[in-house]
Order: structure tokens, then C-alpha cells, then sequence
């Protein structure tokens, strides 16, 4: 509860902040319109040549580019901010210190107590091509793949959030590994159906480094209807990540703080 | 006379930072990775669309060996040094600034270069891309060309750094131009009609796309020639506005001095 | 209830050595070496409640990492420590909440977007202290640290005075009973360091807290802590009064005087001149004999002024930085 009063505290205040900054504002929204537009183009490109993208309708495809958007803003307001470029910017110029002196879990404080809100612009063409792809799919969505698609964007963002941390307790062991240009680019992959991907790959995003998740299971499940199998993966696939972040995090700190040599 | 001094500045500074980039072989992997990843999903786009067509393979490992060997990142090694004022230094040597942009740029692209190469080369085996001599060797100086387009571009771009903090905004969008006109989100002659007249004619396409395609060997029929001169048409335009630029940013820079 | 209590504290750790190069870093993937380091070597002492004390010793003596295991950022090989009666390093949030730890390399924390005020707000939500409280502590920083100005600005637009002022003010809304200074003054000009230096002997003097305080800046130690503790090379090498360590490393005085006319002869005569100029000159004089030699400067000259100084502080501490205690 005391947690949410923070991330709530926080997020209101910066945003009151950042505002003010018209001309940043000007540029942020722009840009995201400019790089949503880009990745539309994209796709509808293809569907000038073809009808289907490794199965995928247009309608869908848009639904998938509308749900990467969405859970790619949330990242870059609630969780970018704290953790990107952490072996620099946690570690080594001391705000770790200052969060292990606080009086709250460090993991929030390290994860989320930081907020841009301005990312947030970012959701409204991502709402905005969503809501396309919705209307111009050939049935509107059951209430059950609604449902479905809200849980599974839930369990994604608890996997996004997983995948950040993870990345960052890396600073504990190797601080001179800094692996932001490399996951920014892998999350990239997430931008297209996983079915276009050779086996392997497809395989290696769906279980090892889950871009799947991110938006694929999410879109097919609000257009075809929930499976049963799928939530239960997604719901299993978040819980084990956010246990693994946690685990990993407790060890980072450990091996941080000195308390296991 | 000046020419010569040029060059051996530049000689030196570009063994300097390589020699300095050498310690972050890591980060410079995941910069390879980050030049990959968008060709690498039109490849599998247009696979998926194309399955049997193998011109689509070959392409693309061209297109990525072509982003690997232009890549630029001037918003970085530039801009910030305008964010933090250490540009300051630069102005007062006897040098001109862009050597040192320039070293910088040809040491990061030499090395992305020679740690994409195994990637490429995988892709072109598994893919049987089948490239010819004739048309890759043809193709050199249409690279060479897209080099200096990219980096003109994105050293244009992110001089916006004289008069905005948000020029990795301002060079993202540049960015978006070149993967959408350029021939990475699709090779050009998929494009739906106003745009592929359009794309031909911008100077993106000379930044990716055509020097692959000729390296390729198709679709591109249009004369050597007529490459080369369309390619360097843009790089003399280029130049002219990174001159102009240069000198309004430059006096502005020290107008507001910081 | 002791403050804090440090019994045998020894703190080693390992930091991994190699050569620069692509060579060096692809075999140190495969095999580390490593080199301990023991940054504390069973260091004890005890702090009472209210007493400021004085931290000081060379760079790399130790006392940054003290100060981190006494707040809890740090775990240390072995030893006993009790801060407020805690094991610091659990870090259980009533115990965090009575201690601050201010480091004067990096005082304010947080989103730098964020207006001064908005910091303090949240430090009162993280730290769950009563609005009345809040209203009430915020009044006498205010007055204190001259914040009034500096409520409504943004942290990354304050210079490094006004920084230090704020980090000082968000540390101690939350009235913590123990405060851990690391070099509070560093980088301040003179008027800041002294505002800074009044302040916390103010806030002693009301609150009644416990202060350690790490200074490179003797006049910081000279003026805030009756108590020092010198520690070098992990080692506690001398625990008291200051007026005793500067005794103990300087058995001598000097004696400053202006006389009328020509004394240079008499005054060679009576002790080694450190200084001279035109009718002024400086004496080094062993303490037990500062009194005689007084007198007999004041029957041989015709003196216009004297004074009997301490030599400066700065001096004595460096000679026991590079020649030690014993």
C-alpha cells in the first residue's frame, strides 16, 4: 500500500515537472507518432503484396502492433527510468547506496520509484492502432478474449518488468557487461507475429527470452478467443519470472553488499 | 598541402579510436546486434511472404552487410560532447571538429563491420544466397558513396543539438526515414506507387538500399552510372547543408557559450 | 542506550586484477585472479548518545566504508556493531528511519526533475512521518539551511552549496537520531562550508543527535567535534580529545610576536625562528618552556604585541598521516 502511495507520489510529481518543458512535450509526441507510423507502414506494406503474414489478417496484425506500443510505453515510464544503463546509473554513481538507506524494499525503490511520464504519449497512437485493428477485424472480440488479452498484457508487463530487473542484477557480477543496446534491439523482435521467425528462433523467443509474451499471445488471444493452455503459460511464465528477479536481485544485493564473502 | 595534413590527422585519429574501442569489444557486439535486428526482421517478413523466392535472402544479407558498414552514431559521440560543453576544446584546436567526428565514426564502422562479418556470412550460407563477383565488386564504390550519405545525415541531424536537448528525438525520426525510403522495411519496388517514385528519388535509398541491390544483382537496372550520380548528387546537397549548419550552429554555440 | 557501538570490525575484500586489452578481457571470462584487499583491520570504539565525533585519517584509510557498515549499505567480514542497539545491516525500516547518512560527493539522490519541495514531500511519505511533524521540522530547516528560496527549484538546476543544503534538509526531516556526514563540506566555498558547519551544531545543540563526521577540512573537525578518531590503513590509531593529538604529535608551541627596534639577535637567541619579517617574527618553542621564554622576550625587547599559537592543525595532521602515530 505504501508502495503505491510512492510510485503514485512519484509519477504525479514528475509529471507536474515535466510539463512544463512544452517544447520536450512537442518533440516526444511527435516522435511517437513518427515511430508508431513507421512500424504500421511496415506492416501494411506487406499487406499490399500478400493477404496473410505467416497467418496473421491485417486487422490482427495491427491489434499486435497496438499491443507492443502499449506495453512498450508503460516500460518506458514506469521501468526504464529506474533500471536502464543500471551498472552507470544504479551502481556505480551510488543511488543504490541511497536506496538501501530507505526505508522501503530496494528492489521497488530500485525498479520503480523513478517515473517519465512523458513516455506515456507513447499509449495513445499505441490505443489508437489498436483500436483499428479492432474495428477492422471481421468479428469484434468475445468478452472472453477481452479478458483473456487483459490478463496475458498483465502478465507481460509483470515479464517486462522480470526481464529488466534481471538485466540489471548483471551490474552485481559483471559491472562492465551493460546489455541495454542488446535488449532494446531484441525487443524489436517483438514488433512482428513470432510465427515469421525460423523454428529456433521462434522457440528461443517463446521460452528463453520471452518477446512472444509481449505481444503475439496477447493479439492472437484478443482476436481468436482465449485457450485455456495459453493463460495458464502466461500466468505460470510471469509468476516464474518475477520469482527469478526476485531470487536474483536478493543475491545481487548479497553479493553488493558484501554479505556472502 | 591541406589535403595531405587531413589525412594524416585523420590517419591518426582513427588508429587512436580503435585502438580505444577495442576495450568495449561487448558494447560494440551489441551494436552489431542493434544494426541487425531490423533488416533481420524484413528478412524474415518478406520470407515469410516470398518463401520461395531466394533474391529476398540475398538482399537482405546485403542490406545488413550495407547498415553494418554505414552505421553512424553521431548523435552520441557528437551531440553529447556539445550536452557537456567538452565540444569546447575541440573548437580551440588547430584542427577542424569533424576530424575527429570522423575518426570516431570510421573506427566504430570498421568494427562493427569486422564483428558483423560472421553473422552475415552465416546468413548468406544458410540462406544459399549465391552472391556473384562481378556485382559485389561493382557494388564497392555504391557503398562507399551510402557511407558518406549516412554519415552526412546523421552528423546534419544531430548538429540539432546546438539549439535542442532532444536530438536522439531528432535523429531517431532521421532513423525512421532511412529504414521506411531506404529499402529496409521493404526493398523499394514493393512499395505501393507515389511512395516508390518517392523513395527512388529521396536520398535514402542511397543510403541502403541501392548499393545492395547492386550488390545483389537485382532488382536494380538502371546503369552504374546513373547510381553513382544520383548518390553523389545527395552527398554534394548534404554537404552544402552541413556547411550552413555548421556555421549558424557553431555561432550560436558560442553566442549563448556554456 | 549507546549510539554506536563497533567492537573488532574487519572488513577484506577481493577485487579482481588484469591487464587492459582484448586479450586480457576474453581469458579473464575464463579465469579471474584477485587481490585482497582489508580495508578494515578490527577497528572498535563507541559513540554515546549526543556526542559528535570527528572521522578522520588519509584517502583510502577506511572511514567511507565504516560509515557505510555503520548505516547498513555494507556487511562485514566479521565484528560486532549495534547502531541505536541494530545490526545495521539488516536494514529493518524502523531502524533506517532514526539514521541519515549524507555524502557531501553526492547529497541529493532521486529524479532531478523534481522540485525541492516535491523531495521533501516524498521523503515524508517514505520515511511515514506525521504531518505536524513534518510542518514542524521543515519550519526549522527552513530557518536553519536558508531553504525558502530553494523550495521551488528544480534539484539539477542547484549549485553545490545549495545541493548540500537540500541533502542535508531531506536527511534530516525526518529527525534521525544518528548522522553519518561524509565529507559535508567538500567543493563549498567558504561562506556555504561555514553556514554548513553552524548548521550542524545547531541541529546537535536542539535534537541532541549523534553525529560521525568524516572531514578532510580540519576547521570542520576543529570547530564541531570535541572527540576525534584517526584511523589509517584499517587501524584506529588514536581515539580522544583534539587538543590532546595535537599535544601528542606537536610537543611545540608557537609564540608570535612585534617588537619595536632591532631584536633579531635576542629573539635568535631564544628560540628557532620559523618566520620573520621586518619587527615580526614567528618562534618554535617546546611546551613546557613557552612560559619562561615569554617572559624573557617581554624584559629583553620592547614588545608591541605576542600571542602564543598552536601550530596549524592542517600540519599536525599531516605529519601523523605520513609519519604515524608511532
Amino acid at each position: 500500500m505504501k508502495l503505491l502511495r510512492l510510485l503514485g507520489a512519484s509519477f504525479s510529481m514528475s509529471l507536474r515537472r515535466s510539463v512544463a518543458f512544452r517544447i520536450n512535450l512537442v518533440f516526444d509526441v511527435l516522435l511517437a507518432f513518427a515511430g508508431l507510423g513507421t512500424a504500421v507502414a511496415a506492416v501494411l506494406l506487406v499487406f499490399t503484396q500478400a493477404d496473410t503474414l505467416a497467418g496473421w489478417s491485417k486487422a490482427e496484425s495491427l491489434v499486435l502492433i497496438g499491443t507492443y506500443q502499449l506495453i512498450t510505453a508503460l516500460r518506458g515510464t514506469f521501468i526504464d527510468p529506474n533500471l536502464s544503463w543500471f551498472p552507470e546509473t544504479g551502481v556505480r554513481n551510488g543511488k543504490l547506496d541511497g536506496y538501501l538507506l530507505q526505508p522501503a524494499s530496494s528492489l521497488f525503490l530500485a525498479s520503480l520509484s523513478l517515473s517519465s511520464p512523458l513516455a506515456l504519449i507513447q499509449l495513445v497512437p499505441g490505443l489508437g492502432v489498436l483500436g483499428w485493428g479492432i474495428v477492422s477485424a471481421e468479428r469484434p472480440p468475445s468478452v472472453a478474449g477481452l479478458l483473456g488479452w487483459l490478463l496475458l498484457v498483465a502478465a507481460a508487463l509483470v515479464v517486462t518488468w522480470a526481464l529488466s530487473v534481471l538485466l540489471a542484477c548483471l551490474a552485481f557480477w559483471a559491472s562492465k557487461l551493460q546489455l541495454d543496446v542488446f535488449y532494446h534491439s531484441a525487443w524489436q523482435l517483438g514488433r512482428y507475429p513470432t510465427d515469421i521467425f525460423s523454428r529456433p528462433l521462434r522457440l528461443l523467443l517463446t521460452y528463453v527470452f520471452p518477446m512472444a509474451l509481449i505481444a503475439s499471445v496477447p493479439s492472437a488471444t484478443l482476436l481468436r478467443g482465449p485457450r485455456w493452455e495459453v493463460m495458464v503459460g502466461g500466468v505460470a511464465a510471469a509468476g516464474f519470472a518475477a520469482l527469478l528477479a526476485v531470487t536474483a536481485w536478493s543475491a545481487g544485493l548479497r553479493r553488493y553488499t558484501g554479505a556472502t564473502s | 598541402m591541406i589535403v595531405a595534413r587531413t589525412v594524416q590527422l585523420l590517419g591518426f585519429r582513427l588508429r587512436q579510436e580503435v585502438l580505444e574501442w577495442s576495450g568495449s569489444w561487448w558494447f560494440l557486439l551489441t551494436l552489431v546486434v542493434q544494426a541487425v535486428v531490423a533488416p533481420l526482421n524484413g528478412l524474415f517478413v518478406w520470407s515469410a511472404v516470398y518463401p520461395d523466392d531466394p533474391a529476398i535472402g540475398r538482399y537482405y544479407v546485403a542490406i545488413i552487410l550495407v547498415t553494418l558498414m554505414t552505421e553512424s552514431f553521431e548523435q552520441h559521440t557528437f551531440s553529447e560532447r556539445i550536452y557537456d560543453g567538452t565540444i569546447s576544446h575541440e573548437l580551440l584546436r588547430p584542427q577542424p571538429v569533424v576530424i575527429g567526428v570522423l575518426g570516431t565514426n570510421l573506427a566504430i564502422r570498421a568494427w562493427l563491420t569486422a564483428l558483423g562479418a560472421p553473422v552475415v556470412l552465416l546468413a548468406g550460407f544458410s540462406l544459399s544466397a549465391g552472391f556473384g563477383w562481378w556485382p559485389v565488386l561493382l557494388s564497392l564504390p555504391s557503398v562507399a558513396l551510402a557511407a558518406v550519405l549516412v554519415f552526412l545525415w546523421t552528423f546534419l541531424l544531430s548538429m540539432a543539438a546546438f539549439w535542442t536537448d532532444r536530438v536522439h528525438a531528432v535523429v531517431g525520426f532521421g532513423s525512421q526515414l532511412i529504414f521506411l525510403l531506404g529499402g529496409t522495411a521493404a526493398p523499394i519496388g514493393l512499395l505501393p506507387d507515389p511512395w516508390r517514385g518517392l523513395a527512388g528519388a529521396s536520398p535514402f535509398w542511397g543510403m541502403n538500399g541501392l548499393p545492395a541491390e547492386i550488390a545483389a544483382g537485382d532488382p536494380y537496372d538502371g546503369s552504374i552510372a546513373a547510381a553513382w550520380g544520383y548518390q553523389l548528387f545527395w552527398v554534394v546537397v548534404f554537404v552544402v547543408a552541413v556547411w550552413a549548419v555548421w556555421r549558424a550552429g557553431v555561432r550560436r554555440y558560442t553566442a549563448v557559450g556554456s | 542506550m549507546i549510539g554506536v557501538e563497533v567492537d573488532e570490525l574487519t572488513m577484506s575484500y577481493r577485487v579482481p586484477v588484469r591487464d587492459g586489452g582484448l586479450r586480457a578481457a576474453l581469458g579473464s571470462l575464463v579465469r579471474r585472479e584477485y587481490r585482497a584487499v582489508q580495508a578494515l583491520d578490527e577497528v572498535s570504539f563507541r559513540i554515546e548518545p549526543g556526542e559528535v565525533v570527528g572521522f578522520i585519517g588519509p584517502n583510502g584509510a577506511g572511514k567511507t566504508t565504516t560509515m557505510k557498515i555503520l548505516s547498513g549499505i555494507l556487511h562485514p567480514s566479521s565484528g560486532r556493531v549495534r547502531v541505536l542497539a541494530n545490526v545495521p545491516w539488516q536494514r529493518r525500516s524502523g531502524f533506517l528511519k532514526r539514521i541519515a547518512f549524507v555524502r557531501g560527493s553526492q547529497p541529493v539522490g532521486g529524479s532531478q526533475e523534481l522540485t525541492v519541495m516535491d523531495s521533501l514531500e516524498y521523503q515524508r511519505l517514505l520515511y511515514d512521518v506525521p504531518r505536524a511533524a513534518f510542518g514542524r521540522a521543515l519550519t526549522t530547516l527552513e530557518e536553519l539551511l536558508r531553504l525558502g528560496p530553494l523550495l521551488d527549484r528544480q534539484l539539477r538546476a542547484l549549485s553545490l552549496g545549495e545541493r548540500m543544503r537540500v541533502g542535508l534538509a531531506m536527511a534530516l526531516i525526518y529527525q534521525p537520531e544518528v548522522l553519518f556526514l561524509d565529507e559535508p563540506t567538500i567543493g563549498l566555498d567558504v561562506t556555504a562550508a561555514t553556514l554548513m558547519r553552524e548548521f550542524v551544531s545547531d541541529y546537535v545543540a536542539q535534537t541532541g543527535a549523534t553525529v560521525l563526521l568524516t572531514s578532510h577540512y580540519m576547521a570542520d573537525v576543529a570547530s564541531l567535534c570535541p572527540r576525534l578518531i584517526l584511523i589509517d590503513h584499517g587501524r584506529v590509531e588514536y581515539d580522544g580529545p583534539l587538543a590532546e593529538l595535537s599535544a601528542r604529535l606537536s610537543p611545540y608551541k608557537l609564540i608570535r610576536i612585534a617588537a619595536r627596534g632591532d631584536g633579531d639577535a635576542v629573539v635568535h637567541e631564544l628560540g628557532e625562528v620559523v618566520e620573520s619579517s621586518d619587527g615580526l617574527w614567528v618562534l618554535r618553542v617546546p611546551r613546557d618552556e613557552v612560559a619562561r621564554t615569554t617572559s624573557q622576550l617581554l624584559t629583553a625587547l620592547e614588545v608591541l604585541d605576542l600571542a602564543v599559537e598552536e601550530p596549524p592543525l592542517e600540519k599536525v595532521i599531516d605529519r601523523a598521516y605520513r609519519e604515524g602515530l608511532r
